[in-house]
Formats: C-alpha cells, structure tokens, sequence
C-alpha cells in the first residue's frame, strides 16, 4: 500500500467536522473511486491526500513517508491533482495550461527543456487536444477545456492522479473518454488514479477499488461487485438500485431505481 | 512574438513621448538642440526641471503598474489596486501628518515619512488578514484604506487653511520633482522591477488559483508574503516620491493583459512600460493643457483611465 490515510480529522468551521477519523488505504496502480452522498467529505479527503488541507488530527503515508515531510516540489512530482470546476484566466492557450503542469520540474526563471516540451505535447496527444493547442481556453467546448485540464495534470508526470468528479459538465460521450482515458493511463502507464464520481457505473465499470464515504468516515470498500449489491447502496445513498449484469462478471451495471 | 513587436513598439512611444515631455512646459517650448544639450549636460530648464521630473514620471508609473499587476495575481482579482488595499492611504496619512506639523520643513523627508506610512499599514492589512482567503484579505485592505481616508479627510477638513499643500500632495503631482527624488526613486525602481521579474515565473500557477498553484508544488506561504512585499514596496516608493497617483495600478495592468496574455513573465514587462507611459503623457498634458496652471498627473490619469475601464467593463474583458 502506498498511498494511506489513518484517523484523519478535519472540519472547516470548527464543531462541523467533515472527516472524522477516517483511515483508508488506495491500492497502488490500480484505478479507486470514492463514492457517497454530498458533503460526506470525499473531496475533502482527496485534497487531504494531497495535501491541499491539513487534517486537525492524523496523518497521511505516502509511499511510507510522512505527506508532511514532502518538499512542495517532490509531492507535485508525485501527485497531480485536478480539481473540481478549476477557472483559468482568459487568453491563457492550451499550450500554455498544459505547460503549467511542468512546474514542479522547472528552474527559478521556468526555462523549460526539451523534456518539459515532449511532456507537453505528449499530454496533448493524450487528451487529442493537439489541434486545439493553440486556442485560447475559452473557446473551448466544456468537453474540450476537462480535457485541457486532464492534461495538466498528465503532463505533471505523477505516479499518482487525483480527480475530484473528472466528468462533470461533460456530455455522455465525453465522459466515456474522459474515463477511458483514465483507465487507458493506468493500464499502459501504471498510474494510481484516485476520483470522485457521483454517476455508479462510473465507479463500478472503470474502478478496480471503490471506497464509500458516509459522514465523514469509510463505511465500505471492496471490489466493484462488492459494493454494487442493493443493500450496500441502500445503506450509502438511500437509494435501492436495478442491478444488472453485463459483460464482465464482476463489473455490475446499477440504476438507481427509487429512494428507500 | 507579439510580446516582443508590443514591448519594442511601447518603447518607441515610450521614447518619443520623453522626447516631447522635455521640449514642452510652461516656458516657450525647446528646440531639440536645447533638449539634446540639456539632456547630455543636465543644465538649463531641460536638464534641470524637465529631465529629473519626467524621470520620475516614468519610474513611477512603472512602479505603480507593477504593484498592481502583481497585486491583481497575489489576490486573484481584477479590481485590485495599490490604492484600493491601503498601501497608498497609509502614505497619504504620513503625508497629511507630515505636511501639518512640519509645513515646509517636510519637504526633503516627506519621500521617507510617507514611505514607512505606506509600509506600516500595509504590514497591519497582512498581519490582521493573515490566514484569511483572498476575499477577506481584500476586504481588510478595503477597511484599512477607508479608515485612512476618514483620518486623512478629518485633518484635512480640521486644518483646512494650511491643509493646501497636502491638498495637492494627495492629488499626486510630478510639480518641483528633482534630481534628490530621482537619487530616491532610481535604485529602488531599480531593485523592485528586477526583483518582480525574477518572480513573474514562480507566481505564474497562482493563475489557476490558489488550489491548483498548490498541487503545483508552489508554496505559498513564502509566495505570498512576497508578492505583497514586493508589490508594496513599489506602490509605497512611487506613492512617496509622488503622492497618490490612481488608476494606474488598476487599469494598466489590465491593458497589459489585453496586449499580451495573462502570463506575467509577458504581462510585467508589458505593464511597466504601459505604466511609465500612461503617467508621462498624463504629466506631459497636465502641464501644456492650461499654463502656467497644472493638473495634477494623478487627476489627469483618472480622467484618462476611468473611461478606458468603462470600455472594458463594456467589452465584458475584465476576467482575470
């Protein structure tokens, strides 16, 4: 295990916690979804992974070291973290937002190689964002400027990839690629993609690990087949599902049927 | 490119505004061969008046964009300004003060006075917005300058006949500039402008929000301490040689923004020749338009740029 959570306390007002106590543990290059209701605190822990907060109590193991004791630069080089909704200036190019995903490597004065250019146009490639590089990000559909996003983060070159709802404003189509992509990455790449997704079959047909949050700590975690049984989506979201089996056995297709 | 064709066309305009500026003022304007031996002997009206107070001019409008563009990044928000955060009131007080108690007397220390007033309230709008989002942190620059304003309107109107002279001071007037203030101004200008340079690169990520600049590897605990540092440094060494001159820090780097992109290695360059400019020309024409009476340059940059703002609100381009 490499990336690991234990007894994480954090509230953002005081006497509202939002994570209480909770321990977890992410398998390493394997694709993790984290799953509940809203304000369980699943984005919440994915920023404390990374260090965007920090927990009142506990503490997270990164490859077996403290996430405290990482310099600022060495965590970015191991973690790339895209968040939800992010806005970009406007004139800002996809070029020039993908390249800020090299600054973890880059100098004082930002003078980059031609190492950082490959990785930039290796991540454009990627995301097939390469006809687009030279547009500026506004005029980009919302499909197009998620995957702008995606990107960056790609061309951070991090083992591990945080993705808070990575979907989100997409169309069907856009979705589907976004999440191919994703598993594509972690199969040819080896990389560890932790996301938080609301749509169930997201987690259950690309996830190999999925971890449900409720009230701020872990209530259940396992395989897709685990999880995707009616009681367990009962007890998460209220919700009693039509569960249904597709291609892969282990892989079930669940529509939320009606609330409980 | 277009960085460079924008970078070398302002210099150019950049130039031949200075050119203009020392052969035009309230005495019979000068043939370029006076401008020329003024300039190469720093004697004569040119040399002696013009030259040191156009000097100043340029200085000091590259300072105050510089502030405010890097003002603009550190808080993530376009509205922000030298002069909406309190460093410029804090100075105005020190000035108002200075000018009260000493009268003329003040003259030579006034650039020092207004100076640490400046870096005084702008060291309590950090210490009392520290750890706060940017939002609060603005808005305790937006309390802290409203309160220096009532402090400074309660002097002025309290003392009003003898309140004149800092009357004119607030207005921020390039008047009776001299070389003893270019002495102050150059190498500060010169270690502030170089040193945000330096930094454009790492406060780049801050773009993309503070989150994103984060997971980025930038730390911000150190980078923002320094942007402000550094755009208080500026914005309190032109405010003290000069008064406060507004709107300068708040449109030129918009105007900056427009020409060149976001990306400050671009943007600062940009803006500190867009500064400098803006400043010069509103000098120059505050100085010809009605002599031997002058408009105040920080008056003549409002009445320049609040229309400009007024077309970019229009044209919808006031995102960061």
């Amino acid at each position: 295990m490499s990336l690991r959570a234990r007894e994480i306390c954090f509230s953002y007002t005081e006497g509202t916690p939002i994570l209480r106590g909770l321990s977890v543990e992410i398998p390493r290059a394997k694709v993790t979804a984290l799953i509940g209701r809203n304000g369980c605190g699943k984005s919440t822990l994915l920023k404390v992974l990374n260090r965007l907060l920090l927990p009142a109590s506990g503490q997270v193991f990164l490859e077996e070291r403290v996430l405290s004791d990482y310099p600022a630069r060495e965590l970015a080089q191991k973690m790339a973290h895209l968040t939800q909704s992010p806005i970009a200036p406007s004139g800002l190019t996809v070029r020039e937002l993908v390249g800020f995903g090299r600054h973890p490597y880059l100098g004082f004065l930002g003078r980059k190689s031609s190492k950082d250019h490959e990785m930039v146009e290796w991540a454009l490639e990627k995301t097939e964002l390469t006809f687009l590089a030279s547009r500026p990000l506004e005029a980009l559909s919302g499909g197009q400027r998620q995957r702008a996003w995606i990107a960056m983060a790609l061309a951070q070159d991090t083992e591990y990839l945080l993705l808070d709802e990575p979907t989100t404003y997409l169309d069907i189509a856009h979705q589907l690629e976004v999440l191919e992509l994703l598993a594509q990455l972690n199969r040819e790449e080896g990389k560890t993609v932790v996301m938080v997704v609301h749509e169930p079959n997201h987690a259950s047909q690309y996830a190999h690990h999925v971890v449900g949050l409720s009230e701020g700590v872990v209530v259940m975690q396992g395989s897709p087949s685990e999880i995707f049984v009616k009681e367990r989506m009962v007890e998460l979201f209220g919700v009693e599902p039509l569960l249904f089996e597709g291609p892969e056995k282990e892989r079930p297709w669940c529509v939320p049927y009606r609330v409980t | 490119m277009r960085t460079v064709l924008w970078l070398a066309g302002l210099t150019l305009a950049l130039a031949a505004l200075f050119w203009l500026s020392l052969s035009v003022g309230a005495t019979a304007a000068s043939n370029p061969g006076e401008v020329w031996s003024g300039l190469v002997s720093g004697e004569g009206v040119v040399g002696m008046f013009r030259l040191p107070r156009v000097l100043c001019a340029v200085l000091v409008g590259a300072l105050f964009a510089v502030s405010g563009a890097l003002l603009q990044s550190l808080t993530r928000n376009p509205l922000v300004s030298p002069d909406l955060v309190g460093v410029t009131s804090g100075g105005g007080v020190a000035a108002v003060l200075a000018i009260l108690v000493a009268g003329s007397q003040a003259g030579p220390h006034l650039p020092f006075v207004v100076f640490l007033g400046s870096v005084v309230v702008a060291g309590l709008v950090w210490w009392l917005g520290r750890g706060a989002s940017q939002q609060r942190f603005v808005l305790t620059g937006v309390a802290l300058g409203a309160l220096c304003q009532a402090v400074i309107t309660l002097l002025l109107v309290t003392y009003a006949p003898s309140a004149a002279e800092a009357m004119i001071w607030l207005k921020g007037s390039l008047y009776a500039r001299t070389w003893l203030h270019v002495g102050y101004l150059a190498p500060w200008c010169a270690v502030v402008l170089l040193s945000s340079l330096l930094v454009a690169y790492q406060a780049n990520p801050l773009l993309l929000g503070e989150e994103v600049a984060s997971s980025l590897g930038v730390r911000l605990t150190l980078l923002r301490p320094l942007l402000w540092g550094l755009s208080v440094a500026a914005a309190a060494g032109a405010v003290s040689v000069v008064g406060t001159v507004g709107f300068v820090g708040l449109v030129v780097p918009h105007m900056a923004r427009l020409l060149v992109g976001p990306d400050l290695r671009r943007h600062l360059p940009v803006a500190m020749l867009l500064g400098a400019l803006l400043v010069l020309l509103a000098d120059t024409v505050g100085r010809v338009i009605a002599p031997p009476l002058e408009v105040p340059a920080g008056l003549f940059c409002a009445v320049l740029g609040a229309p400009y703002f007024g077309y970019l609100l229009w044209k919808g381009k006031t995102t960061l």
